[in-house]
């Protein structure tokens, strides 16, 4: 890359952003247009798909090629950069004729849902009438042209990142104004006399010339902003203001004169319709049917769907899972006892919660059913009885929660996560316990009683985007067998009592795969379905009931949410320090009293006054007669996505800040087993602390995301109530300021400095 | 009977256009992400330019106005007589303040938008006046030039993350909005 040429042949820079901006524009498009050619294939020819994907292409050109590089350096770049955007994009996008193949392109619910009352707002469409107005249109294009070339405001945009991006955003959307009455795109369509137009085109010529013989005829350097920076090629600066100029008369005016002297000719020829075998043509009538997509499935496509069914594949995946927990216990035991440098510092705590909540929001639990504990609990069932019912009062998730108090208490009062002692014996616990109960009930009474992971997994995956369930409900009403529930004589069925066609959402479905398996029809699939939506009815459940009449798993969701904010802000300085001020105070000896009392107050009691006082709250507004204990079983499942999302922020942090340790600890650890074939660990990876300035982002990202979610879902439930009439927001506000109270708490949890776990500097 | 409405959808929500919206999301959000970003390799303004034996060497900054945090500095060396750009040097970029902290990063070209440029990537610990001193090394012969450069107080950060701030109230504006037109148009 040493010659000159080379390196401005590579200089390009692609921002993301605009790219991938790019990038839905165009698949949107490419989906309405698709659809679009089907109804009538003259009307959206391939000619317009083409004209389309033409003009983003220019627009990439002009914003990431080396155009753009050299464009503060050379006032002639610059003006090139400017041509594309205003006389060459615009004019192929707008031949695309967009509107129609832009909004059909959109998924049919957000088009009907949320564009739909938008464009048939009146005030928008007179906006839009005002806004595409022949006079409007030259004027407005007119008046920014000018005022971008000001020399002050020309200097700014080639001082400011942010103000050229603003100064390329005005030229093209100006632009696309400026030639929507020449292309007379849809849905405005012709609206003035096509002689006009003409008249239109040449008065804009007139400006150009006037601008560009300003630039050419000018003896000063207009923008001394050229006058400063290196020259690169043998153009002085008042050379290459001259340039700019004349490429801008030249054109521009060809840009101009051409379209006008093509209108001429076709007037003159009593030619006023363009020709509908061109395939850009105007008719208006072609009706915008919405359809509904067809239900999407994991397991049709291809390789992951033959993956998937294969017979041995869950039992492959716990395989592996069982091994890294084995290596975890092994390492926990008898490898290095500081966290950061052992496998069981490392892996469950850095590694494997990352992974589950990313799993979880892109695609379901699978972790549940990859899960190391299976080979305990069948070997279980083998060795002892497994013939008893789990005791009727049992059958809750009571159990569960207080195993996740004690849990979270434990974690942060015995630091677990810096603890690989610590670490094994609790995996060594998990599988005596998963062996004992599955030895002696029935069922999978620890996977849907007892397991905190298990539950954890649950309720998060409440808000995947897939699920286990029937592809066709008509054939189960036909079924007689019921084998996804009862199993048959080479499979079981499904061992947490979801019957299939009541089944709904994931809230205790471990991903098993069972049902898959069982059903003799073949009905039964992982398919999609929106995140969440499953919160916002309460449809009778299989194996579950209604949520409403679910104050357990009210408290479990309650107590997985809270949770997720103090699990974080256990870890932040502040709070650290509020607790060691404290213990001072009250002279007490060790920071496990402030914390057990700090763990009842956040993860208990404060929950409990909270949602009763919001459920009250909403009772008394929403003007309801359901007793507050039920709106908090209902309003409860509302606050998953928001409690996903905290944990989300907190797990990817440690994932994406702590991953580079898995390398030289697992090196380590091979070291110890006398295994120096890989080389051995340069332990400053420890001290590595990725710059990575976008994941404060996306952790806020997230939680604006999870907030949003909870909101919506919020809304839905209380519209559910009061079928959108009266009292709907009486209802809804609580909780809806309960939401506001934690997303402002998770805001600043993810300002605040974080321990850097797993890591060398703590 | 349920208390909630049945959405009669509920189970059949066309998940092929879930996806797609969930596709839309996730670019949007990486779009959005994209567009945080609070350095780029850009070259930004001149703020030194001198010549050093036989080059001319300027330096360039961004952001504008430089300021405590990540920053850019960008270098380009052309040949003094000829004023072409010299793209086989070595750079080095020194910083440092009056008794305290020394900042030492080198210069590349591939860390660089424009490939003419010298770039490196580096964050300044707090605001204040800097003194930079720019060594070029080529043909085993060294050529320094220093200068003072003034960096501004960090921006606070609610201005550097309005957007992901900005982004819960304007989504719930236009809910509302959106509701209320839906309510009207079903009344009208």
């Amino acid at each position: 890359m040493n010659s000159f040429g080379e390196a401005i042949y590579q200089s390009w820079n692609v921002d993301r952003g605009v790219f991938i901006f790019l990038i839905l524009t165009a698949w949107c498009y490419a989906r309405g247009w698709r659809r679009l050619h089907r109804q009538s294939p003259q009307r959206f020819g391939v000619g317009r798909l083409v004209c389309f994907f033409a003009g983003l292409t220019v627009i990439f050109l002009a914003i990431a090629s080396p155009l753009d590089a050299f464009a503060s350096l050379l006032l002639i770049v610059h003006m090139t950069q400017h041509l594309l955007l205003t006389m060459v994009a615009p004019p192929l996008i707008l031949l695309g004729s967009p509107y129609l193949p832009l909004l059909r392109g959109l998924p049919p619910k957000v088009l009907k849902h949320g564009a739909g009352p938008f464009l048939a707002w009146p005030a928008l469409q007179r906006f839009g009438r005002f806004l595409t107005n022949p006079v409007v249109c030259w004027s407005t294009f007119v008046l920014v042209t000018v005022f971008w070339h000001l020399p002050v405001f020309y200097e700014l945009a080639l001082r400011s990142e942010f103000w050229h991006k603003v100064e390329h955003l005005c030229f093209f959307l100006f632009a696309i104004l400026f030639w929507w009455p020449v292309i007379q795109g849809e849905p405005v369509g012709i609206r003035w006399p096509r002689w006009t137009i003409i008249l239109y085109l040449f008065l804009a010529d007139l400006q150009n010339t006037a601008l560009s013989a300003f630039l050419c005829f000018s003896e000063r350097i207009i923008y001394p902003i050229y006058n400063s920076v290196p020259r690169i090629s043998r153009l002085t600066a008042l050379e290459d203001q001259i340039g700019a100029g004349a490429l801008m008369w030249f054109f521009g005016s060809r840009a101009y004169l051409i379209p006008a002297g093509l209108l001429t000719i076709v007037m003159l020829s009593s030619a006023h319709a363009v020709q509908p075998s061109s395939g850009f043509t105007h008719s208006r009538n072609v009706p915008l049917r919405l359809t509904r997509g067809k239900v999407w499935d994991l397991l049709s496509i291809p390789l992951v769907g033959a993956v998937l069914r294969w017979r041995h594949f869950r039992r492959a995946a716990q395989a592996i899972m069982f091994l890294l927990a084995m290596v975890v216990i092994a390492d926990g035991f008898f490898g290095h006892q500081m966290g950061s440098m052992n496998l069981a510092g490392v892996l469950p705590w850095t590694h494997w919660r990352g992974l589950v909540v990313i799993t979880m929001l892109v695609a379901g639990n699978f972790f549940c059913m990859a899960c190391p504990f299976m080979f305990a609990r069948d070997l279980g069932r083998l060795v002892l009885p497994a013939r008893w019912n789990w005791h009727r009062r049992l059958r809750s998730k009571w159990i569960a929660v207080v195993l996740l108090v004690l849990y979270l208490w434990a974690y942060e009062s015995f630091d677990l996560w810096d603890s690989p002692w610590w670490t094994a014996w609790i995996i060594v616990g998990y599988f005596v316990a998963s062996f004992v109960i599955d030895g002696l009930f029935k069922g999978a009474s620890f996977c849907k009683y007892v397991c905190p992971i298990g539950q954890f997994n649950f309720v998060q995956s409440l808000i995947s985007p897939l699920e286990v369930r029937v592809r066709d409900p008509d054939r189960c009403r036909s079924c007689t067998t019921y084998e996804c529930i009862r199993g048959n004589s080479t499979q079981r069925g499904c061992e947490l009592q979801l019957f299939q066609p009541k089944k709904e959402g994931n809230m205790d479905c471990t991903f098993c795969l069972d049902c898959i398996h069982a059903c003799p029809h073949n009905n039964v699939g992982i398919m999609a379905f929106v995140p969440a939506n499953q919160l916002t009815h309460d449809r009778y459940r299989s194996s579950l009931g209604r949520f409403s009449q679910r104050p357990d798993i009210a408290m479990l969701i309650l107590l997985l949410v809270f949770g997720a904010f103090v699990n974080a802000a256990e870890m932040l300085k502040p709070v650290i320090a509020w607790e060691e001020t404290l213990q001072a105070r009250f002279d007490l000896g060790s920071p496990r009293s402030i914390e057990i009392i700090f763990f009842i107050l956040s993860l208990l009691v404060l929950p409990l006054i909270l949602a009763v006082s919001c459920g009250m709250l909403s009772r008394f507004l929403g003007r309801i007669r359901i007793g507050w204990r039920e709106l908090i079983c209902s309003f409860a499942g509302a606050f998953v996505p928001l409690g996903f999302s905290m944990w989300g922020a907190h797990f990817v942090f440690h994932l994406l800040t702590g991953g580079y340790a898995i390398v030289p600890v697992t090196l380590r650890a091979a070291g110890d087993l006398g295994i120096s074939y890989f080389g051995t660990p340069d332990w400053s990876w420890l001290s590595l602390v990725p710059t990575l300035d976008w994941l404060l982002s996306l952790q806020l990202l997230l939680l604006d995301l999870g907030f949003l979610l909870t909101l919506y879902t919020g809304w839905r439930i209380a519209k559910g109530y009061r079928a959108g009439g009266k009292g709907t927001f009486g209802l809804f506000m609580p909780w809806a300021s309960l939401a506001i109270g934690l997303y402002i708490v998770g805001i600043w949890i993810v300002f605040q400095p974080m321990q850097m776990r797993g890591m060398m500097a703590h | 009977m349920d208390r909630f409405s049945t959405d009669a959808d509920a189970r059949n929500d066309g998940p092929l256009s879930v996806l797609h919206a969930l596709l839309f999301f996730v670019l949007a959000a990486v779009t959005l992400l994209a567009q945080s970003y609070p350095v780029r390799a850009d070259g930004g303004v001149v703020q030194i330019q001198r010549s050093a034996g036989p080059f001319i060497i300027t330096v360039f900054t961004a952001p504008i106005p430089l300021r405590a945090g990540p920053a850019e500095i960008s270098i380009m060396i052309q040949d003094n007589k000829n004023q072409n750009p010299v793209l086989d040097a070595k750079v080095a970029v020194m910083l440092g303040r009056d008794g305290g902290e020394t900042i030492k990063v080198e210069a590349r070209r591939e860390q660089s938008k424009n490939k003419l440029l010298y770039a490196a990537l580096l964050s300044f610990p707090e605001a204040g006046r800097w003194e930079i001193e720019v060594t070029v090394v080529k043909n085993f012969e060294e050529h320094k030039i220093t200068g003072v450069m003034t960096i501004a107080p960090p921006r606070y950060f609610l201005l550097t993350y309005w957007w992901a701030l900005a982004l819960p109230p304007v989504t719930i504006v236009l809910f509302v909005l959106n509701q209320w037109l839906k309510r009207r148009q079903k009344a009208g």
